[in-house]
């Protein structure tokens, strides 16, 4: 079997290629394909990227959530590698959603911020976790306290979820969300769906190699502590 | 004469801070009437293991075992994070343990309360006399010198022990520290008297002349422990232990109340920000707010009550100085959560603020109902709700030991629902007065939802922490 680190850097090659040249046929071929569709259509290509960070950043919440409840019923390692890849994943993805959504919406429907959106407020609800918990553990002494206290902010993070989609849909009743101009034909062009795709598998192989990378380096970074930790010892005792 | 019951157990307790192991798989029990000494180098753990035992570390392995009322014994901590307060405890943590506005007497009586005895004023006094602290009863703990908030902090602890009928468990972190030599003969006393009426004395300590006292001492030396001595014979078998005080949790909401009560400082800190909000409001004019209509009007109306909820509370700090929330924490255990994101809310600000903005803006002069006025005190109270959310999720972030070098703000976003639920019931309440309908299009639908909304929030972020 290949080495982790070298089967996560392939991972993550093959999937920058496969985003750029998504981004790249988004940009040059779609626009052209049912621009009745789109009030904006021009602005709509962001949605190529969009989407697939959605996806991808949705996984990174799922790892930053078992590795939350991981750590907060067993305290082990394995678990708090999963709390510093989803957070770290999370918010990078996850900052790609909240970015590039106001950028659409703002040409699509005319305002940046929907509060009435539960997709987006979710999204940003849990990008502002992650973000949270890479700072607190930059910042913060690395112990059990510490990261006992972080993994329960996942898990409130995650509690949200369900409190968020109550609250936004009982907004919406009285504030009707902004609703997408629908084309005739239902469902999408045959174009628009194998680009996406095409976004979809590379973004998840960008995902999953950055996983294994980043498990890897967390890895490696506690056994470096540890040998760290000695020297300590070594030096206190001359 | 029988040999002592152990009132605390600890089996195969495992303490890291950090990467680094403290204390590793210990077994140890601390009996009733005896004397126990932690002694060791600085920096090998004795005030870890000592704090352990009161329930303020987690274990990473192992659990902690303490008395019930009827004799048995109950989980006090344990490495699924199960933690209660240990019951009988009073403890002297190694700082003040207090915040520096509470006054000499009314921390003792309050210590006393929180810790199951009620004592009489002229006991009392009796005791400060002695310790040579009753000229400065009256005093806030901030103007004393080092050495009799040293006094304080440790009669805090012993009173309740000594005044109580049934005995209990004492814990003291380095309790002659600072101390006179006065002192200290009175604290060795003090120590031997609590053992003679059955109390268990738990002791981290430098101090030799302490450890001569002890019946047993506890060596800790690279993570592990050696014990010498062997535990007293007791009469004291099945006699009553100390009950811990049902209303600490009262006891810790007067504590609140009165400091702010002293020391205003969290009512100003969410003051300034919402009447600065309101003066600007207030500049923009009636005018301008009414062409938006009357949901910008009640957006308007309810944003300094908003703001004032969102402050981060001053209780925090409070707790954070002297280590005065790990004392509350070991004798409330996990009900100090809830109980702290309740008293460090914004109770009094929301309703008149609102008032105020209302006259400031001269909503009155709107195109709105006339009876209006008389019903925004509704969504304003439910303010309270959101407020009391907010403190827990500030609490929640104020587990890391670096408070202030992380955002709490970034996890409140959320709070924006039940608020703009509140603005909408505002503006029905503008546009058509107030009903006693219940539905979604209603006021009273709109303002109960929000609050069920805090009240999810709350919940999650208080009952989540384990500590």
């Amino acid at each position: 079997m290949r080495h982790p680190r070298s089967m996560a850097i392939a991972s993550i090659a093959l999937g920058s290629i496969g985003v750029i040249i998504s981004a790249g046929l988004g940009i040059f071929l779609a626009p052209d394909v049912n621009p009745s569709q789109w009030r904006a259509p021009e602005a709509y290509r962001i949605i190529f990227l969009h989407v697939p960070f959605a996806w991808t950043s949705f996984l990174a919440f799922i790892v930053l959530f078992l590795g939350s409840l991981g750590w907060y019923l067993r305290r082990s390692e394995s678990s708090w590698r999963l709390v510093q890849t989803g957070s770290d994943l999370g918010l990078l993805f996850g900052f790609g959603v909240i970015t590039s959504g106001p950028i659409w919406g703002m040409a699509e429907w005319g305002v940046p911020w929907d509060w009435a959106d539960l997709r987006l407020n979710t999204f940003a609800l849990l990008t502002a976790v992650a973000l949270f918990i890479v700072m607190a553990r930059r910042s913060q002494f690395d112990d059990d306290t510490t990261r006992d206290t972080i993994a329960s902010v996942g898990l409130f993070g995650f509690m949200l979820v369900p409190i968020t989609a109550v609250a936004t849909t009982l907004y919406q009743k009285r504030h009707p969300g902004i609703v997408i101009v629908e084309s005739e034909n239902s469902g999408l062009d045959p174009v628009i769906r194998t680009i996406l795709l095409s976004g979809f598998i590379s973004m998840t192989f960008l995902f999953i190699g950055f996983v294994m990378l980043s498990n890897h380096l967390y890895a490696k970074e506690a056994d470096l502590e540890k040998e760290l930790k000695k020297f300590d010892l070594a030096e206190e005792v001359s | 004469m029988h040999v002592a019951r152990a009132l605390i157990r600890m089996v195969g307790g495992t303490v890291r801070r950090g990467s680094k192991t403290i204390l590793r798989e210990l077994d140890l029990r601390i009996h009733e009437s005896e004397v126990v000494c932690i002694v060791g180098d600085n920096g090998s753990g004795k005030s870890t293991l000592l704090e352990t035992l009161a329930g303020l570390h987690p274990l990473r392995e192992g659990e902690i075992m303490g008395p019930t009322l009827d004799g048995n014994e109950i989980v006090v901590a344990d490495s699924e994070g199960r933690r209660s307060p240990l019951p009988g405890l009073s403890i002297a943590l190694q700082s003040d343990g207090a915040c520096l506005d509470e006054t000499v007497i009314g921390r003792l009586k309050m210590a006393s309360l929180v810790a199951g005895t009620e004592i009489k004023e002229e006991d009392l006094k009796q005791i400060m006399a002695e310790w040579s602290i009753h000229h400065r009863s009256g005093d806030r703990l901030a103007t004393l010198s080092n050495g009799l908030r040293r006094r304080v902090s440790v009669l805090s602890a012993l009173i309740p022990a000594l005044k109580s009928e049934n005995h209990g468990i004492v814990m003291l972190d380095e309790p002659s520290e600072g101390m006179d030599e006065a002192s200290q003969q009175l604290l060795r006393s003090a120590i031997q008297n609590l053992r003679s009426l059955g109390n268990s004395v738990v002791i981290a300590t430098h101090d030799q002349s302490l450890v001569n006292v002890a019946d047993r001492v506890i060596r800790i030396q690279d993570q592990t422990i050696s014990v010498t001595g062997e535990p007293s014979e007791s009469d004291f078998g099945g006699s009553l232990f100390r009950r811990h005080n049902n209303d600490a949790v009262s006891e810790f909401c007067r504590w609140g109340v009165s400091l702010e009560w002293k020391n205003p400082i969290d009512t100003i800190h969410r003051l300034v920000p919402s009447i600065i909000a309101i003066l600007l409001i207030g500049s923009v004019g009636a005018d301008f707010i009414a062409t938006d209509g009357l949901f910008s009007a009640s957006f308007y109306l309810l944003l300094p009550a908003f703001i004032s909820a969102m402050v981060r509370p001053a209780l925090i700090d409070r707790l954070n100085e002297g280590r005065s929330g790990d004392w509350w924490r070991a004798h409330m255990g996990r009900s100090m959560r809830p109980a702290a994101s309740v008293v460090g809310s914004s109770w009094l600000l929301p309703l008149p603020l609102t008032y105020f903005a209302f006259i400031i803006i001269s909503i009155g002069s709107l195109d709105a109902d006339p009876n209006a006025k008389f019903w925004i005190w509704l969504p304003a109270l439910a303010i309270i709700d959101i407020s009391v959310a907010a403190t827990g999720i500030h609490l929640l972030v104020a587990g890391l030991r670096r408070r202030g070098a992380v955002a709490a703000s970034l996890m409140m976003a959320v709070m924006v629902w039940p608020f703009l639920m509140l603005v909408d019931a505002t503006s029905l309440i503008l546009q058509d007065g107030m009903s006693a309908k219940l539905g979604f299009d209603t006021p009273l639908g709109l303002i109960i939802t929000s609050s069920i909304i805090s009240v999810c929030i709350w919940a999650s972020s208080v009952l989540i922490p384990s500590d």
